[in-house]
This record gives C-alpha cells, sequence and structure tokens, in this order.
C-alpha cells in the first residue's frame, strides 16, 4: 500500500467524525431559571433539543426520587415528553419538577426512538442557598427590597407568558411594573391565591417571603390512603365461580363416565366440554381486572374572597389487587400532582407531559397503592358578603355546595345548600349545632379539624361539599369516589 | 407405531377407572381453587394470590400423577399393554414401541390438559398474572423426560424396588434441588412453574434422553432375550 492509499484509508475513517455532528442532535438543559433553583418548590427544567441533517424521534425522561435509603421508602417519579423534530430545528421542553430531597440527583435523559440512550445527565442540589427566598424582578423595574439574605433575578415578562402557574413557584416575592402586571395579570391572580406576592410599588416591604407550596402546607394524602385501606375492593362472587366449576366437573364426569361410544367420539365431546367450560369461564371474569381498581379524591378549596379562584389541595389514593395501570390526565396550566410521601408500596408513577393537560400513569398491583397530592388553582367564584344578621352568598361558580354550613368557632350553622346564584341567609333563625365527627363525610371534616386547616384564629368559614370530580382532572376509571370541601372565609 | 398409539388411547380413554381417577384429581383441583379463590379485596393486609402460580403447581402434581401412573404401572386402564408386554409379545420394532408410547402419553397429557383450561383461565383473570402457554410448555417437557424414566421402570418384572426409586428421585427433584445455588435450582420444577421461567428446561432434556437411552437399552435386551426363547 503506498502513501495515498494510506491517506484516503485515513479520510475515509474520518468521515464519521465530521459527519456525526450533523446528523446527531444536541440538548442543552436549564435548571431553573439560569440556573436558580428553589428547594422545597417546584422548579421548571428547560430542555433545548436541536437537530441537525435528519430529524429525531425520542423522548425526553426526568425522574426525581424522595425518601430515605434506610427507612427503605424511596419513590420514584418519571416525567415523561415525546419528541419529534424536524431535520435543522429547535424544540423546547419545559418540565415542572418538586425539588424537594437534597439527597437524591434529578437525572435528566434522553432516549432515541428505539430506547438508546442519547445523553444523559444528574443534577445535584447541594448548595445551601437553595433555601433562601427568591424575588423576580421582571422587565429591569425599579428593586424595592434591600437587605441580604434573599436572591434577585432579573427576567422579562416574556419568559411566563403563556406558560403554567407553577412557573412562578420558585419565586417568593415578584416586582414589576403596572404595564408587565397588566401582561400578566392572569398568570399573577392564580399565583396571588398560591400565596405569591405582588408588588408594584416600590416602597412596600416583602417581609419573609410566602410558605412553602411544595411538598405542601396542606397534604390531603395520609387522610385519602387511611379511607382507601377501609375500602372493599369489588370481585367477582366466589359463590359463583364455585358452582361454575362444580358444574363443569359434574358435566365432565358424566359424559365421561356414561357415555358408551367409540372413543373418539368420546374424547370429541369432551373437548368439546372443555372448550365451551373454558371459554365461558375466561369471558364471565375477563372484565374483573378492568373494573378492579377503586379510588378515592378529597379536595379542599380554599376560596379566595377577592378573586374569582379557590386554592386547590388533593388527595388520591388508588388500589387494584391486580396489576393494571390507571391513568388520570389533568390541566397541567393550573394545577401540579406528584406522589406521596412517607409511605411504602408506593405504585410505580409516571407523569407524561403534554402542552396543555398532562397524563398520569400509575401502574397498580397487588400491595401497591397509588397516592398523589395535588395543588393549584380552580376557577372557582363564590362571594360572601354579611349585611348585618343577612349572609349573603353569591355562587358563580358551576357546582352547587352542598350541605353548607357557617363554621364558627365553637360549633356550626346550617345553611343547606348553595346553590348556582345569589343564596340568602338570616343568621339569627339558625341554630349553633357541634361538629360531627361520624361517618365519612364526618371523618374528614374531623381531620381536616384536627390538622387545624378549619377554624384557625376567629375567622369564620362557609364550607359546602361538593361530590363530582373537579372539571379540570379527568380520570379513565369510572370507580372513583371524589369529594370536595369548600371553605370561603367570611 | 399408530396401532400402539391408537390402542393405548384408547384403552386408557375407555377406562373406568382412569375417568374415576382423573374425577378425583379435577375434585381436588377443585377444592384448592376454592380454598384459594379470594371472596373480597382490602388494601390491608391486600393478599390476592398467585392464583395461577397456586393452580399450576396443584397441576403439575396431578400431572406428576398422572405420568406416575400411566407409564410405571398401567394399573388404571387394564387393557393396556405396557412397554415390557410390547417388547416381549408383539412384533413391533423397537423404535415404534418406545416412541408410539412416548406420543400416546404426549397427546393423552394434551388431552388431559384441556380439563384444566378452565381452572387456568379462571386463575388468570382472579390471580395475579400468570403465562398459561409457557406452564403447558414446562409440564410438556418435565412430564415428557419424566415419563421416559417412567417407561424404562415399566421394562421391569418385578418393579416394586425402581418404583421406590423413581420416587426417592422425583422426592429429590421436588424438595432438595429448590436448596442448590442458582442456576442448578432451576432443575426444580416448581422453580421454573413459580418464575415462570423456561431456561432450567435443558436440564430435563438430559434427564429425558438419559430414560429414554435407558428405556431403549432395556426394550433391545427384552427383544433379545424373548428372540432367544422363542428360538429355544
Amino acid at each position: 500500500m503506498n502513501f495515498k492509499s494510506y491517506l484516503i484509508l485515513l479520510l475515509f475513517l474520518l468521515l464519521p467524525s465530521v459527519v456525526y455532528p450533523q446528523i446527531g442532535v444536541d440538548i442543552n438543559i436549564e435548571f431553573g431559571f439560569g440556573g436558580t433553583v428553589k428547594v422545597g418548590r417546584w422548579n421548571p427544567v428547560s430542555i433545548t433539543v436541536k437537530t441537525y441533517s435528519i430529524p429525531f424521534k425520542g423522548r425526553i425522561e426526568i425522574e426525581v426520587k424522595e425518601g430515605s435509603v434506610i427507612l427503605e421508602n424511596i419513590t420514584s417519579v418519571i416525567l415523561k415528553s415525546e419528541v419529534s423534530l424536524p431535520a435543522y430545528s429547535k424544540g423546547e421542553y419545559l418540565f415542572l419538577v418538586p425539588l424537594s430531597d437534597v439527597r437524591h440527583p434529578v437525572r435528566v435523559s434522553l432516549f432515541s426512538q428505539d430506547g438508546r440512550l442519547v445523553r444523559a445527565s444528574n443534577y445535584e442540589m447541594k448548595e445551601l442557598d437553595m433555601r433562601l427566598p427568591i424575588m423576580c424582578i421582571v422587565d429591569n423595574w425599579t428593586l424595592p427590597y434591600r437587605g441580604v439574605g434573599t436572591r434577585i433575578l432579573s427576567l422579562e415578562s416574556e419568559k411566563f407568558l403563556d406558560k403554567p402557574v407553577f412557573i412562578l413557584d420558585p419565586f417568593d416575592a415578584i416586582s414589576l411594573s403596572p404595564l408587565s402586571l397588566y401582561k400578566l395579570k392572569g398568570l399573577l391572580d392564580k399565583w396571588t391565591v398560591l400565596g405569591g406576592k405582588v408588588i408594584t410599588d416600590p416602597s412596600i416591604d416583602t417581609g419573609r417571603g410566602r410558605e412553602d407550596t411544595y411538598p405542601g402546607d396542606i397534604d390531603i394524602s395520609p387522610l385519602v390512603s387511611d379511607l382507601i385501606k377501609e375500602e372493599d375492593v369489588p370481585l367477582p362472587s366466589k359463590i359463583f365461580i364455585s358452582l361454575f366449576l362444580f358444574l363443569y366437573l359434574v358435566i365432565l364426569f358424566i359424559s365421561l363416565y356414561y357415555f358408551r361410544g367409540h372413543f373418539l367420539k368420546k374424547t370429541a365431546i369432551y373437548l368439546i366440554i372443555c372448550f365451551i367450560f373454558s371459554y365461558l369461564a375466561f369471558t364471565l371474569t375477563s372484565t374483573v381486572k378492568e373494573f378492579s381498581d377503586t379510588g378515592i379524591q378529597i379536595n379542599l378549596l380554599k376560596i379566595d374572597k377577592s378573586l374569582p379562584y379557590a386554592r386547590f389541595y388533593s388527595g388520591i389514593a388508588l388500589f387494584s389487587p391486580y396489576n393494571k395501570t390507571v391513568r388520570l390526565s389533568y390541566n397541567s396550566r393550573n394545577l401540579a400532582f406528584w406522589i406521596s410521601r412517607r409511605e411504602r408500596g408506593i405504585a410505580q408513577t409516571t407523569i407524561i407531559t403534554e402542552r396543555d393537560k398532562n397524563l398520569v400513569e400509575i401502574n397498580l398491583g397487588p400491595n401497591k397503592l397509588g397516592l398523589l397530592r395535588g395543588w393549584g388553582v380552580l376557577d372557582f367564584d363564590i362571594r360572601a358578603y354579611r349585611d348585618g344578621d343577612i349572609i349573603k352568598v353569591v355562587n358563580n361558580s358551576r357546582y352547587t355546595l352542598q350541605d353548607a354550613y357557617l363554621l364558627k368557632s365553637k360549633g356550626y350553622l346550617s345553611l343547606g345548600d348553595i346553590k348556582i346564584g345569589s343564596n340568602e341567609f338570616i343568621e339569627k333563625d339558625l341554630s349553633l349545632s357541634r361538629l360531627t365527627r361520624e361517618d365519612i363525610k364526618g371523618k374528614i371534616l374531623s381531620w381536616f379539624i384536627d390538622n387545624g386547616i378549619i377554624l384557625l384564629g376567629d375567622k369564620n368559614y362557609i364550607s359546602g361539599w361538593i361530590y363530582t370530580i373537579p372539571s379540570d382532572i379527568r380520570f379513565e376509571s369510572g370507580n372513583i369516589k371524589s369529594i370536595t370541601l369548600c371553605l370561603l372565609e367570611i | 407405531m399408530i396401532t400402539i398409539i391408537w390402542k393405548d388411547l384408547e384403552s386408557r380413554i375407555n377406562s373406568l377407572e382412569f375417568i374415576k381417577f382423573w374425577g378425583v384429581s379435577l375434585l381436588i383441583l377443585f377444592l384448592v381453587f376454592v380454598i384459594t379463590a379470594p371472596g373480597y379485596q382490602r388494601v390491608i393486609n391486600s393478599f390476592i394470590p398467585k392464583l395461577f402460580v397456586i393452580m399450576a403447581i396443584s397441576e403439575f402434581f396431578l400431572f406428576l400423577a398422572f405420568t406416575a401412573t400411566v407409564t410405571m404401572g398401567n394399573s388404571l386402564a387394564s387393557s393396556e399393554k405396557t412397554l415390557r408386554d410390547l417388547a416381549i409379545g408383539s412384533r413391533f420394532s423397537v423404535f415404534s414401541i418406545v416412541f408410539g408410547k412416548l406420543i400416546a402419553f404426549f397427546l393423552h397429557l394434551l388431552i388431559l390438559f384441556a380439563s384444566v383450561l378452565p381452572f387456568n383461565l379462571l386463575a388468570l383473570n382472579l390471580g395475579t398474572d400468570g403465562n398459561p402457554v409457557r406452564f403447558l410448555y414446562i409440564l410438556i417437557v418435565v412430564d415428557l423426560s419424566l415419563a421416559c424414566w417412567g417407561y424404562f421402570v415399566s421394562t421391569f418384572r418385578e418393579r416394586i424396588f425402581p418404583i421406590i426409586l423413581f420416587w426417592i428421585g422425583i422426592v429429590v427433584l421436588l424438595v432438595f434441588t429448590a436448596r442448590l445455588s442458582y442456576p442448578l435450582n432451576l432443575v426444580n420444577p416448581l422453580t421454573l412453574i413459580y418464575y415462570s421461567e423456561n431456561s432450567g428446561l435443558v436440564y430435563y432434556l438430559f434427564i429425558g434422553l438419559s430414560g429414554l437411552a435407558l428405556t431403549f437399552w432395556r426394550v433391545i435386551y427384552l427383544r433379545r432375550l424373548s428372540s432367544d426363547r422363542r428360538a429355544q
């Protein structure tokens, strides 16, 4: 081989390394806002995928772990999004990830369509300043806060336009001009309902900032977990199936024992009986697994007096004695769901993120409980006024509040149902009763009272119950009971 | 060979003793099902049994009893000829006798498996997941290889001692092999059924082939013995 041949061979071998960047994909992962995150809150993880000369199909997965190795209660949630990009294009994928457990890194992976790992990255949460309050200055508005112990971020309002409300979750306060406030009004109103502090006047001090929304000041999942453990799961009648099998055995035995024909005919009769009963056995019980799951959803709605929104807390427990996947979808613009902690045997949960909704897949099975916590904002416009002895309640929501009470520190006044539209109640006509702690509803109510959620301080509330699943959440399973306690401060 | 298969199946299917035997077997299976099938379910202390696995293991024992009975003893079908009878008293070739018997056994096993299908399909829907096709595969391979040894036992005139040895072998296979380390423990058929694992079936290839070789050897020996006697 002469020199020219070696040169050609070398060039030929170098060719893939030149071509590879052209046909591969680049991904860029941004945690939080330019790397600024807040532990104990939902943080955006923005992943940009860039393609070159060929299209790319695959998926992005983010795995978040919680729990203790020693207590053996580690649970993990996988957030997943499908990626499909044409050649020479760029796609941005936004995930909202609760960063709560600093012991485990967040793992981001990009897979090709055939399941090949293209790139993986781990994000460690060790820096202590991740716990400090964050103030966001929007559109270079004047900084109203002076002092130490707060991280300041300056961002453009375009960053938040058309985004879910939880993108603002890392912030404790947002300072912005009236013009920016107008641009972001819908988003900021919802964020305010969640506890965020909006400052447009530089003279107002931000104070200590708001409380965490994650892992949540109200976690209903232990209540639903306890309640579902008392539930009986419907299984087909054992007596019916036993009688069916006994009938099969009797028919089979009699036909074989008393038939006196050729042995091939006997075999044919035997096989026909076996296959008929096999078919019946399978078809009669084929829907058992399909309808085997049972679930409870308990929600708490704290209705804002001044805005047409309610702060939403939810606990969902799902169980099936058989291996099956249960799905629920929800409006990801206003709501966020995550699995519960402090429970063993939590079912594997995958959250598939789409533009306007998220789909949660929970792999249930024997001794595996699907347990979710939810937070967010729901459109819920109920206003209550007190005019002397008259209590006026204007219900502009789409729900009737059943068994409404006026909750006071020493008892309650029964108001009946609060229907859609205008309602009036005269307080002096009603008699004060003690709060009941019986039956399921009583148990839920007493749980809320025991956890200090109702009757805090001297505040009075109107409470009512809704027995339908909120319209922003949809279960594929039909065997879900939903109960919502609505609380309106008066 | 076809005559042997035909006669074997005919004698067994027409045998009232065999029908009683299988009827009692299915009744036992029914009782196992009634005891283990769940009536209701709660999350606390939740225990949906691996119903399919329980039924599959119960069925394995029934088919083991069937295999041992029909291959070694011929006590259930009076008109059925044993391997020894055929080797000594018939003019069929050794190959036809051995494989005719084995194919008849295989077909009968498949026919009998149809009668446990309702149990399996119910267990599939009412218990946690199972793989009926893999179970059938394990059952066929294990029972066929044990049948080879059963037929070997049936070639002896005095069968008590070989039968005892056969059952000792079964006990060793079922009990002691489970204590072996992986992958040797995969020789245990209960382990294979429990984990729905078929990689251990390669052991049964050796068990079956060794039994088959010994059976061939015995049948050839018996045939030669009978030819010598006839010649004398």
